[in-house]
């Protein structure tokens, strides 16, 4: 086997380690279909992506990996799982979603106590990573208390609709970066493995 | 016609249907690779309008079946023409004849009616098969869809088996509207058809809105765009843009205000729920 192939079908079983399935057929139709298309960066990612992932929402896990593993320098995943406002409009949802993410990658990232600490003061965001990752409803409950009062106190702005109640709720508490860092947290450490 | 990425792109603009490098990438992929296309996303983005316009530049003819709950053989693959056959024993009856001499008259072609998908194993010439919202159809049908898509073969008991003697070229579409099976999915080369972003969705509008001004069409695809942002019963499609972007035209607007989208939102959108809600919570229209 080629080295070129060779680290197709090392990617992709360690695509199924994230939970992605892949089978065989899959993959020899990605070998196939890289060699047809050839390398070229946006023909590449094409050709593994329409061979190997059968659904939607494997696309982002999928983006970050990539780019990962062929040494590509991380980016945010793309815009359609930037997420529904509406979606998180309860804490329930939120709980679950940000879970969710860090189930993605079995095993949450390695970041240190201390640095964990170190950097919690005055960032809420590093608290509801902390919380998330630890199972912290205790936390999480404080957090949605902080988000609430955030609001209560920026009255002054007016009455908005409750969407934009929703994401000023949120940004105080760091939503946007919290998920962001969790799931870069995520693939990093698991980075390590490849 | 089908021998690269590009020049699949560069044909399907001549036909005034816009993909970027990807999607031509990956329909040119599940062309060579033989295998069935399957083409999701929300409705309106043009899963359909790819398999016609696939079907046109590849010279090819086009077969459709569209899925709907309860869809079966008979229905998509082929049935015996019943009532004919009745009438043929009817006629036979007075000659005497045995039952295997009847039954080998009876189960042939000339009593066979053809569905879609023996037609396009049947077909003479190269064909696209385009299953339409296959996500409609019930599991039993998808399961004898995977074993038709595998082997390209039927066997009919009374006939014979048929094989293809073309393999066709064979475009899915789905809307999610269930999720449906795994292994069909897997024997499919996946492609999904998002709405155009800005850039492409203003070059649709230019191309097929000729004399539209520059900047109101530059206005109406923000503003669509934005509106898709936004939780809808029905998000506007690519032809409820350009229905829009007409409409527009044909009532010589020129700025987009907030009286304008009221008086002709109906276009746009379907639901009056959404209308209001676009208007609540929608990009900022100026005051007429």
């Amino acid at each position: 086997m080629k080295p070129l192939e060779e680290r197709i079908v090392d990617f992709c079983h360690r695509l199924r380690r994230f939970g992605i399935s892949v089978t065989h057929s899959e993959i020899a139709d990605a070998l196939r279909a890289v060699s047809l298309v050839g390398l070229e960066y946006d023909d590449f990612y094409a050709a593994l992506a329409c061979t190997l992932i059968k659904e939607k929402t494997d696309r982002p896990l999928f983006h970050s990996l990539f780019r990962i593993y062929f040494n590509v320098k991380p980016a945010k995943p793309p815009e359609e799982d930037a997420g529904d406002p509406f979606e998180d409009a309860d804490s329930e949802g939120y709980d679950g979603r940000e879970s969710g993410r860090v189930e993605a990658g079995k095993t949450p990232g390695v970041v240190t106590e201390q640095r964990m600490k170190s950097r919690i003061e005055g960032e809420p965001y590093l608290l509801l990573i902390k919380a998330v990752k630890e199972g912290d409803y205790d936390m999480l409950q404080e957090l949605a208390h902080h988000a609430v009062k955030n609001i209560k106190d920026n009255r002054k702005y007016g009455i908005e609709d409750a969407r934009q109640l929703v994401k000023r709720a949120q940004d105080s508490i760091g939503w946007e970066r919290a998920i962001d860092e969790v799931f870069e947290g995520v693939l990093s450490s698991r980075a390590m493995f490849f | 016609m089908l021998s690269s990425p590009e020049e699949i792109r560069t044909s399907f603009a001549k036909h005034n249907f816009i993909v970027d490098r990807s999607v031509s990438t990956v329909v040119y992929l599940a062309v060579r690779l033989g295998r069935p296309l399957l083409v999701e996303g929300p409705a309106g983005v043009g899963k359909t309008e790819l398999a016609r316009v696939l079907a046109l530049v590849s010279g090819r003819e086009l077969i459709r079946l569209q899925c709907y709950e309860g869809l079966d053989e008979s229905k998509s693959l082929y049935e015996w023409n019943y009532q004919k056959q009745l009438l043929r024993i009817y006629t036979d009856q007075s000659q005497c004849r045995s039952w295997e001499e009847i039954r080998q008259t009876i189960y042939t072609e000339e009593f066979l009616l053809e569905r879609p998908l023996l037609r396009a194993l049947n077909a003479g010439n190269e064909t696209v098969l385009l299953i339409d919202e296959v996500d409609k159809s019930d599991e039993e049908f998808e399961s004898f869809l995977l074993e038709i898509l595998s082997d390209y073969q039927i066997s009919i008991p009374e006939l014979k088996t048929i094989s293809a003697k073309h393999i066709p070229i064979v475009v899915l579409t789905s809307n999610n509207f269930r999720e449906f099976g795994d292994a069909l999915k897997r024997r499919c080369i996946h492609l999904y058809l998002d709405y155009p972003d800005f850039e492409q969705e203003l070059k649709i509008v230019r191309l097929k809105v000729p004399g539209i001004q520059e900047e109101l069409a530059e206005k109406i695809v923000a503003f669509v765009q934005e509106v898709r942002r936004i939780k809808l019963k029905k998000a506007p499609s690519i032809a409820e843009t350009l229905n829009w972007a007409e409409a527009l035209l044909e009532l010589k607007v020129t700025e987009l205000d907030s009286e304008v989208f009221q008086s002709t939102a109906g276009v746009l959108l379907k639901y009056r729920s959404d209308i209001e809600q676009v208007a609540a919570q929608g990009p900022h229209l100026q005051q007429s």
